[in-house]
Formats: C-alpha cells, sequence, structure tokens
C-alpha cells in the first residue's frame, strides 16, 4: 500500500489542532483580562517611545520589569527637573504597568504638584507663559490621575488624591469636583480608611449646597460603634453644623458632651478657628470660643482672637 | 516464532531517559546559572535607588515599590533563564545524542521513538522544574528578609507619629501583599508552564532542523510570534469578512492556526503587582500548556519516527 506524504499531513494537523486550538484560546484570553488578569496589549505609540530593546523585551512577556526601568528612568527626569520627560516617562510607564498605583500616583504628583510648582516659581520665564504652563501641569497631571481612576474601578487611592488636587488652594480649586472625587474615593470598597471617610466629612461641610448631607455624616461618624471618628476634627465640624441657625437648639450637642473637659474643648476649636478662611462652617465656635477662655481664665494676650493669623 | 514488539509507550523506559537526560544537562554547569541569579537578587535587594511618592500615599508606597522592584528582577531573571534554557538544552539534545551517537545505541534497541522523546522532554524539564524551584526559594527567602525589614521600620515609624491600628493594619496588609504570597507561586508555575510548552516546541522544530542554531533561531522567534498571537487571533474574529486587506486577514488566520498563543502565561505581570492569582486561573493554565506539549509531542514524533539516521 502506497503511504500517505508526511509533510502534507503535518500541515494539514497542525492547521487543524490550530482550528481546534483558537476557540479555547480565545475563550481563555476573554476570560483572563475580564479577570484583570492579563494586560491589554501595547500599542504602537507605546512600542515606539520605548525603543527596540526594551519594546522587544515588552513583547516578550517582561512588561513589568521594563515599567520598572521606566519608573527609575522618570525618577531620574525629576530630579533633573526635566517635566516634559517626567510627564511622558509616566506616560509609559502607565501604559506598561497601568494597574500599579503606584505609577500612577506619583506620576500625577509629579505633573500637578511638582512641575506646577516649578514653573511658577521660574523666573526665567516672563510672568503669563509661568502661570500657563502651571495651570497646564496642573490639568495634565489630574487628566493622569483620572485616567488612573478610570483604569482601576477598584481603587480608592486615585480618586482621593483628585479630590484633595481639586480642594488645594494653590492649584486650580472646585469645590464640586473635590466633592465628586470624594465620594467616588469612599464607595469604593470596604478598605477605605477611617481617615478617608473623616476628610469626605469636612469636604462636605465645606460646600455650600452639602451642609445637610455633611451634617447627617458627622452624626453618622459621631455614632460609629468605638468611637473611631470622634478625633477633633469631627467634633468640631459637628459642633459647627449643629450651630447652624437652621438646626433647632433641642437637637444640638453642648461643648460638654462632645469633649472630656474645657481644655481640650478649647484646644480643639481653636485648632478648628485656624481654618476659619477655608470655607468651613464656623457657627457658634465664635462664642463658644469666648465663653472657653472666660471660663478657663485665658489672659487677653494669650487669647486665640488676640494672636490670630 | 513470532517476534514480540515492545509497547508503544513505557513509562519506566521514558523515566530512565529522562533522568539520563537529566544528569546529562546537570554534567553542562547549568547550575551555575543559580549563582549568577543569586548575585542578581542580593544586589538587588541591597540596590535601593532614589524613590518618590506623593506625601498623601505615605511612606509604604515607597517601601512597596521596592518590593515590587525586587520581585520584578527575580521573575524577570526567572523567566528569561527558563525560556532561554527550554530553547537551548532541547535543540542540542537531539543534535547531541548523535554526534556522540547514542541515539544509535538506544534506537538499536527495542526503545520506542516516542519513549526516546518524551523522555528527552522530561529530561528538560526536571532540569527547568528544579531550577525554578531553587530560584524561587532563595527569591521567597530574600523577599521575606525584605518584607519583614520594611514592616519593622513602618511599625518603628507608627510608634513614633503614634499612628492608628487601622493605619498600621493598612501598612500591614499592604506589606503582606507585595511580599511572598500563593499568587508569586502561581506566577513561579506559570513560567514553569511556559517552558515546558516552549521546550516541547522546540523539540518538534529540531525534528526536522538542520542545525542546533536553527532550531534556537526558529525556536526564539516563535516565542515573540506567539507572545502577540492573541492580537492577529483577535483581529481575523474581529473581521470575519476579510477586514481591511485578504492578505492581512489570512495572514492573521495562519499566525493564529500555526503559533501557540504564549501571552496567556503572562499573568506573571498580575504577581508580580502583588495581584491575586486565582486557582482557577491556574487550573486553566495547566489545562492548556498539557493540551499544548502533548500537540507538540506528538507532532515531534510524527516527524521523528521516519526519520533515518
Amino acid at each position: 500500500m502506497k503511504r500517505l506524504p508526511r509533510l502534507p499531513l503535518l500541515v494539514l494537523a497542525v492547521l487543524a489542532t490550530g482550528a481546534l486550538r483558537i476557540p479555547l484560546e480565545s475563550a481563555l484570553t476573554a476570560d483572563f483580562r475580564s479577570r484583570n488578569l492579563l494586560l491589554k496589549p501595547l500599542d504602537v505609540s507605546t512600542q515606539a517611545k520605548l525603543g527596540q530593546t526594551s519594546a522587544a523585551v515588552a513583547l516578550g512577556g517582561l512588561r513589568t520589569i521594563v515599567a520598572v526601568f521606566q519608573n527609575i528612568r522618570a525618577n531620574n527626569a525629576f530630579q533633573q527637573q526635566d517635566w516634559p520627560r517626567v510627564a511622558a516617562s509616566f506616560e509609559t510607564v502607565t501604559t506598561l504597568a497601568p494597574r500599579t498605583l503606584y505609577y500612577w500616583q506619583t506620576g500625577g504628583w509629579h505633573m500637578a504638584t511638582n512641575a506646577a510648582s516649578f514653573y511658577r516659581d521660574d523666573q526665567t520665564l516672563p510672568a503669563p507663559r509661568r502661570a500657563e504652563l502651571r495651570r497646564d501641569f496642573i490639568r495634565q497631571g489630574t487628566g493622569f490621575l483620572q485616567r488612573g481612576a478610570r483604569n482601576n474601578p477598584q481603587s480608592w487611592e486615585l480618586p482621593y488624591q483628585i479630590a484633595l488636587l481639586f480642594d488645594d488652594p494653590a492649584k486650580i480649586p472646585n469645590i464640586d469636583e473635590a466633592v465628586r472625587w470624594m465620594d467616588l474615593a469612599v464607595s469604593r470598597g470596604d478598605g477605605v480608611p477611617a481617615a478617608v471617610q473623616r476628610q469626605r466629612l469636612y469636604l462636605l461641610a465645606r460646600h455650600p449646597q452639602r451642609r445637610q448631607q455633611a451634617l447627617a455624616l458627622a452624626r453618622e461618624l459621631y455614632a460609629e460603634p468605638g468611637g473611631i471618628h470622634r478625633v477633633s476634627g469631627v467634633l468640631s465640624y459637628l459642633f459647627a453644623l449643629e450651630h447652624h441657625p437652621d438646626v433647632p437648639p433641642a437637637q444640638r450637642r453642648t461643648l460638654a458632651e462632645l469633649h472630656p473637659n474645657s481644655a481640650r474643648a478649647y484646644q480643639s476649636l481653636s485648632a478648628y478657628w485656624q481654618h476659619r478662611h477655608s470655607g468651613a462652617p464656623m457657627d457658634g465656635v465664635r462664642e463658644a470660643l469666648a465663653e472657653l477662655e472666660l471660663s478657663l481664665g485665658i489672659p487677653d494676650d494669650q487669647s486665640i482672637f488676640t494672636n490670630q493669623p | 516464532m513470532s517476534i514480540k514488539r515492545p509497547p508503544l509507550f513505557s513509562p519506566s523506559r521514558t523515566v530512565v531517559i529522562a533522568s539520563h537526560t537529566f544528569t546529562q544537562l546537570v554534567r553542562m554547569k547549568v547550575f551555575y546559572f543559580l549563582a549568577f541569579f543569586a548575585v542578581v537578587i542580593i544586589a538587588s535587594n541591597f540596590l535601593i535607588l532614589p524613590q518618590f511618592a506623593p506625601p498623601e500615599t505615605g511612606a509604604t508606597a515607597v517601601t512597596e515599590n521596592q518590593l515590587r522592584m525586587l520581585k520584578s528582577a527575580a521573575m524577570g531573571t526567572m523567566k528569561l533563564f527558563s525560556i532561554i534554557f527550554a530553547i537551548v538544552s532541547t535543540a542540542l539534545l537531539l543534535p547531541k545524542d548523535v554526534e556522540d551517537r547514542t541515539l544509535y545505541t538506544i534506537l538499536a534497541k527495542p526503545v520506542p521513538r516516542l519513549d526516546y522523546l518524551l523522555g528527552k522532554l522530561l529530561g528538560v524539564l526536571a532540569l527547568i522544574f528544579v531550577s525554578l524551584a531553587l530560584m524561587d526559594l532563595l527569591m521567597s527567602g530574600m523577599l521575606a528578609v525584605r518584607a519583614n525589614m520594611v514592616l519593622a521600620s513602618q511599625m518603628q515609624l507608627a510608634d513614633q507619629l503614634g499612628w492608628s491600628d487601622s493605619v498600621r493594619e493598612s501598612i500591614r496588609s499592604s506589606v503582606a501583599m507585595h511580599g511572598v504570597t500563593g499568587s508569586l507561586q502561581a506566577g513561579v508555575f506559570a513560567i514553569f508552564l511556559q517552558s515546558a510548552v516552549v521546550a516541547s516546541m522546540a523539540l518538534f522544530i529540531s525534528t526536522f532542523a538542520t542545525s542546533t542554531l536553527f532550531t534556537t533561531i526558529t525556536a526564539t522567534l516563535v516565542y515573540f510570534i506567539g507572545n502577540f498571537q492573541a492580537e492577529a487571533r483577535d483581529y481575523w474574529l474581529a473581521s470575519p469578512d476579510g477586514g481591511q486587506t485578504a492578505l492581512a486577514h489570512f495572514g492573521a488566520l495562519a499566525m493564529a492556526l500555526v503559533f501557540p498563543d504564549f501571552g496567556l502565561f503572562n499573568v506573571i505581570d498580575t504577581a508580580i503587582e502583588g495581584l491575586v492569582i486565582p486557582f482557577s486561573a491556574i487550573a486553566s493554565l495547566t489545562g492548556i500548556a498539557v493540551l499544548y506539549t502533548a500537540i507538540y509531542t506528538v507532532f515531534s514524533w510524527f516527524v521523528f519516527s521516519n526519520k533515518e539516521f
């Protein structure tokens, strides 16, 4: 009997097994991508930015290692204050390792804070150009962090950092955006630290249209079992929010209820008083401080009102 | 009198050939590589590059990144070693047995060619497994030491600054996430699975290759192409009616049919980033790796069974 030719048989076998493999591989890739176990393929522009060797290493399945080296490169650019290179390097780093929050956080911070401050103080540039570059880098950093937050929908850290940027008077403050991002941060899972939840209260209390919500949150935090939120800031905000004219006096807590003694109440409220220009509610605070100074016998020259910054 | 034919496959014979292959490879002083690996790991443990992070991320972000760098360097070296070793050693084995005339001695005996090929492959895989296990031991040991150092310094800082229990707990869990975890071990196992597929693919190439160099170069190219086979497959699946051009369409199909999807094994990035690799994902990877290895072994046998020496 004539034997079948082996090469065509082999080629047929390779193709046939390939056809059987494809649905399996395709389903597994889709499953791994949906479970965030595999990264999206690198686009052509990133490969071009990486250079041939790094791109080859990244394509060979070692993307996180290339990201580590690109991060070192970005740090070098930061130390040389080469801000456009810092921004470009972090764009590449986060394309290579989009799930590593550290890269998004550090990149956003370099752009929105360090680069922006550098250009604000750069006397070699004319004032309008300095202002323009400062604004550009704040926007670039904020946009970068927002992309990071979209790429990492489980992270509270990135929305929190964005909220702090929008809340920073030295940046481009926007209380609406700050509250929106802080709400998002707090809504992302059970791992959100207690301090972030308190930060949300401080923001809401400063938002003119959200004070009712802030009061409800302050009461909720105060009532939390174990008293983990009964820190100076929460107690002061709660006191001020409850002393708003719209809140019936019967529903207000007194300083004696909030603090163990007058000295602690004075310490807490006088620290809070320092923030009176930040938009924090100050209802009843001045009066309470005056009463405390009287009862504690604080001399006029040491009064918080005499030593106003 | 009829001649008794040897069974098609004998596990004991395969194990004998595998152990001989293992010894043969050990005599090539392959384990010297471990010394190099140890140097890389120890050096990366002591090499503390300047790291920066935004103040709101706390000190943990920097320390986490140092642990990530250590893992990246170790896992990258492990992957590089196992892939190079899988290709080169498999490419060397058949020509070396021909050159030493060992092959003639073996095949002159009633040893089926399938036993011989399987024995060779298992010998290579055993060596890769032992090497990876040793490297894993070294990496895990070093990482555990480093993670403990990081945790101790963070806790000292927490004591000095009076950080709350919730902050301490978040530091502990964050350091633990970047220390020695089950996911990290799963990542090392994924490297082994990928090496097994690469070795079986190189064995197949070596059955029809004209030289060791040809096998090495071709297998390396197949490995690189296999890392973006998924993109070709997705392109073809997304445009079943031809896409942009018929050539591109059929080129993508041919690539998906012929090359294995090595990109599936890049879940190691997940382990380096401190995220969880579920057991089900490792089970799926094992399944597909066994399938690939079986396919390439059958192909190797198909070619080798008819080869004349």
